[in-house]
């Protein structure tokens, strides 16, 4: 991006100034290549390139304001952390902290990088901001200056925190990571902070040697912590300045128009010290430190100017759409945006967006880039000042479900003298309550299992952390277990060995078949050709293959949380050995993920009764089949769930009876009667 | 193909999707006159009615990534294996999450498919 700071005016306002062929310089980008100042401008994410790259580039900086004079080459933290000379420290306040660390990204980059990186959601991760306050720890470590690492960059404090991070995960035998979440040092001693989990893993390294030296490790009280320099702290107080000024509390308008013209940030040398993406956000970080919560945000700021600042991609903006996920407004005029794919990376962010401004962009109004643009806002109204969609389609959008270009059917159960009906009811109650007993019943020496967890999963908005240690270390999925031996140990063959890896796994609930049917999905063929376990039937014997989605939940056998998630889960049964159990399960496939509801079913299968479920023919119980036949017609007619089972009701259970009636009071039936949309 | 049914399966995977993506209806090799596509809960058996059910489906441009493969022996030698994945079809932004089954048979040194079962499980 893009506030572009005195230089670029000075290119611009002086064309006799020597510019790159090519002409206009667009984004910071190029300006950052061929410019005088700064090569680092992905320092931020740049968690392990050697601290000498960033070292040359800051080499160029010119003095900063603050009187400190940062040295013209190596680490600049050494030099500026020299205790506050017996002054009481400051309360921290992690805004400021965080600042502070964004802007200089001195020697221990790589952390301001990772506290960065936590809210950068350009990478795709489905865990919350980082714990701030409540549970977190600091502790204070000796011994860094002592080590050989301390005449490595940055005073050796990044080969430090790589060194506690690994080796309280080694130590502690964890199959997680280990996070430091902050670092400041000061002096000789280092102030780490982390949550409370992994500070206590970290404290374990008491004692350690690290490069040559002995390192101390203790936990600070409670209530004292290392304190800000009064720098940072002055830093946080001008950016808060700025924010104020541009801030119409009337309008809740963020004007942040310009900013490369603004006095307060030239004056401070901002973009002397810190690329304008850091600039940027800094600024969001003190804009979301300012709100007590998302509601107060949501209310106090529903619309942002960004309007004349150079930029050219929304990456380099990307942490407005986390610190303001509900915006209304936004002005990006008079910016350098040449086409839409310039604002594919918000595809899926900014849901509530609902006018955007883009003129005086590269871009014009070039008809086919405003189409895709406003199919990446779905609640987008105004274009430029072109109304692309009425406040109506957009409503009636978000009413509407999904429709999936394959139609999709619900359950197909083609049982066999409902064998498969009562196999998967008993299965997963049993499942729930005692797979010691499970086991012993349908598996037997050949009977095989193995299950997959996917670990990443769509990023659902506001969902819980979903950790699945507990299942890792057992998950066969073959895309990420590429190692024989490990694929082998991971295939469980014969009741006891499955019976020891469900031992393992953390406790369930699944949701009840005759119950709850409906957040099911099930398939259910006959197979032939089974091997014949009495060996007597060459062509093999009949079984069969179903195939199960739905959702579970656990609980963490050491946190004891509980989570939701979802499975999809294939048995092949078939005939048990003489004398044993009737049925026996010959293989069973599980595979894990993070929860997410079934799709709506929108389609009607060929040649079959809509309703091929079990309960239609050989209803489990009365209550599942009334069930069944709401949601049946909650699906043919888009009314809700209660409504669906009042229309039934007056119709005593007769699909078609209710049907009719439906389309005969459609007319007055009230507004809820019809499915909400679900925001 | 490989003896192993791990690597059976895998490669059995990447092929599949592949000529998916590109040109469904040579899939045809893969099935026999005994195989049985379940999609979506409507099944069809026999090769000519499968490929003939895979062309048909709504969509154009198709392009599968697969998430997590698993594999275990199957019966007589054949492999069963569980895919989860997502699809992304034509102009659809978003893309859609399936599960595949798929119950490889073995057949003169290679294998075919004996059972499909493909479901989308969740948008």
């Amino acid at each position: 991006m893009a506030p572009s700071g005195p230089r670029a005016q000075r290119n611009t306002r002086n064309p006799s100034a020597p510019t790159k062929p090519g002409g206009r310089s667009g984004g910071i980008k190029k300006r950052g290549a061929g410019g005088p100042v700064r090569t680092d401008r992905d320092g931020d994410l740049d968690m392990d390139a050697p601290a000498a790259k960033g070292g040359a580039g800051r080499g160029n900086r010119p003095p900063n304001t603050n009187g400190t004079s940062a040295p013209p080459t190596g680490p600049r933290r050494s030099t500026r952390s020299a205790p506050a000379g017996g002054r009481a420290p400051k309360p921290t306040t992690r805004a400021a902290d965080m600042v502070k660390k964004i802007v200089e990204s001195g020697g221990s980059g790589n952390l301001s990088s990772r506290i960065a990186a936590g809210r950068d959601t350009s990478s795709r991760h489905t865990r919350s901001r980082p714990v701030n306050g409540v549970d977190r720890v600091t502790l204070v470590v000796r011994g860094l200056k002592e080590s050989k690492a301390s005449s490595n960059d940055g005073g050796g404090l990044r080969d430090l925190l790589i060194f506690l991070e690994r080796k309280a995960a080694t130590v502690g035998k964890l199959h997680r990571t280990v996070k430091i979440n902050k670092s400041t040092m000061k002096g000789d001693l280092v102030y780490i902070t982390a949550n409370k989990e992994d500070a206590e893993e970290i404290k374990k390294i008491n004692g350690f040697e690290f490069a040559s030296a002995r390192l101390s490790i203790e936990e600070l009280p409670e209530g004292t912590s290392p304190g800000l320099s009064e720098q940072s702290q002055s830093l946080k107080d001008q950016l808060t300045t700025v924010l104020g000024q541009r801030y119409n509390q009337e309008s809740k308008l963020m004007n942040l128009s310009d900013l490369g013209q603004d006095p307060i940030l030239q004056q401070m040398g901002m973009f002397n010290q810190a690329t304008p993406e850091k600039v940027f956000r800094a600024l969001m970080v003190i804009l979301e430190d300012n709100f007590k919560t998302a509601q107060a945000k949501r209310e106090g700021i529903h619309s942002v100017s960004l309007a004349g600042n150079n930029i050219d991609d929304v990456h380099q903006i990307m942490s407005l759409a986390d610190a303001l996920p509900d915006l209304l407004n936004l002005d990006l005029s008079r910016n350098m945006f040449k086409d839409a794919k310039a604002l594919r990376k918000w595809s899926h962010r900014l849901r509530k967006l609902e006018a955007l401004y883009l003129s005086d962009n590269p871009v014009g109004t070039d008809a086919s880039a405003m189409a895709e643009i406003t199919k990446l806002f779905p609640r987008l109204q105004n274009l430029s000042g072109v109304q692309v969609r009425t406040k109506e389609e957009v409503e009636a959008a978000s009413r509407a479900p999904r429709v999936f270009p394959i139609p999709q059917f619900g359950t197909d159960f083609r049982d066999l003298n409902r064998v498969g009906e009562g196999f998967v009811t008993e299965f997963f109650a049993l499942y729930d309550t005692d797979r010691q007993t499970l086991a012993a019943k349908y598996y037997d020496e050949q009977s095989t299992f193995s299950f997959s967890v996917m670990t990443s999963s769509a990023h659902i908005p506001n969902a819980p952390p979903l950790t699945w240690s507990s299942y890792i270390r057992l998950s066969r999925n073959h895309v990420r277990i590429t190692h024989p031996p490990s694929r082998y140990q991971r295939l469980f063959v014969g009741g006891p060995l499955v019976q020891d890896a469900w031992s393992k796994l953390p406790l369930t609930r699944h949701p009840s078949l005759t119950v709850e049917f409906d957040k099911y999905l099930i398939d259910c063929h006959p197979m032939s050709g089974l091997a014949d376990p009495t060996g007597s039937e060459l062509g093999g014997v009949e079984g069969m293959i179903i195939t199960m989605h739905g959702e579970f939940e656990d609980q963490d056998p050491e946190t004891k949380v509980t989570s939701k998630r979802s499975f999809s889960r294939t048995f092949v049964i078939g005939p048990g050995f003489p004398g044993r159990n009737p049925i026996r399960v010959v293989s069973d496939l599980l595979q894990l993920r993070a929860y997410s509801p079934l799709p709506p079913q929108t389609g009607v299968p060929e040649g079959i009764q809509t309703s091929a479920a079990p309960v239609a023919n050989a209803p489990i119980n009365p209550v599942a089949t009334q069930e069944q036949m709401a949601i049946e017609l909650s699906k043919q007619t888009g009314m809700t769930l209660d409504y669906s089972k009042m229309c039934l009701d007056a119709a005593q259970y007769n699909l078609e009876r209710a049907l009719a009636t439906f389309n005969e009071m459609r007319a007055q039936l009230p507004a809820e009667a019809f499915a909400q949309p679900i925001a | 193909m490989a003896a192993n049914f791990e690597d059976v399966a895998k490669q059995f995977v990447n092929f599949y999707y592949q000529q998916f993506d590109t040109d469904r209806k040579q899939l045809a090799a893969l099935y026999r006159d005994q195989s049985m596509l379940t999609f979506e809960s409507s099944a069809v058996l026999g090769t000519n009615a499968i490929v003939e059910k895979l062309s048909a489906l709504p969509f154009q441009q198709v392009k599968h990534q697969v998430a997590t493969l698993d594999a275990q022996p199957g019966v007589n030698g054949g492999v069963l294996v569980l895919v989860t994945g997502q699809l992304l079809v034509d102009e659809e932004q978003r893309p859609m999450n399936y599960t595949q089954t798929f119950q490889l048979m073995p057949e003169s040194g290679s294998f075919f498919v004996f059972n499909d079962i493909f479901k989308l499980v969740y948008g």
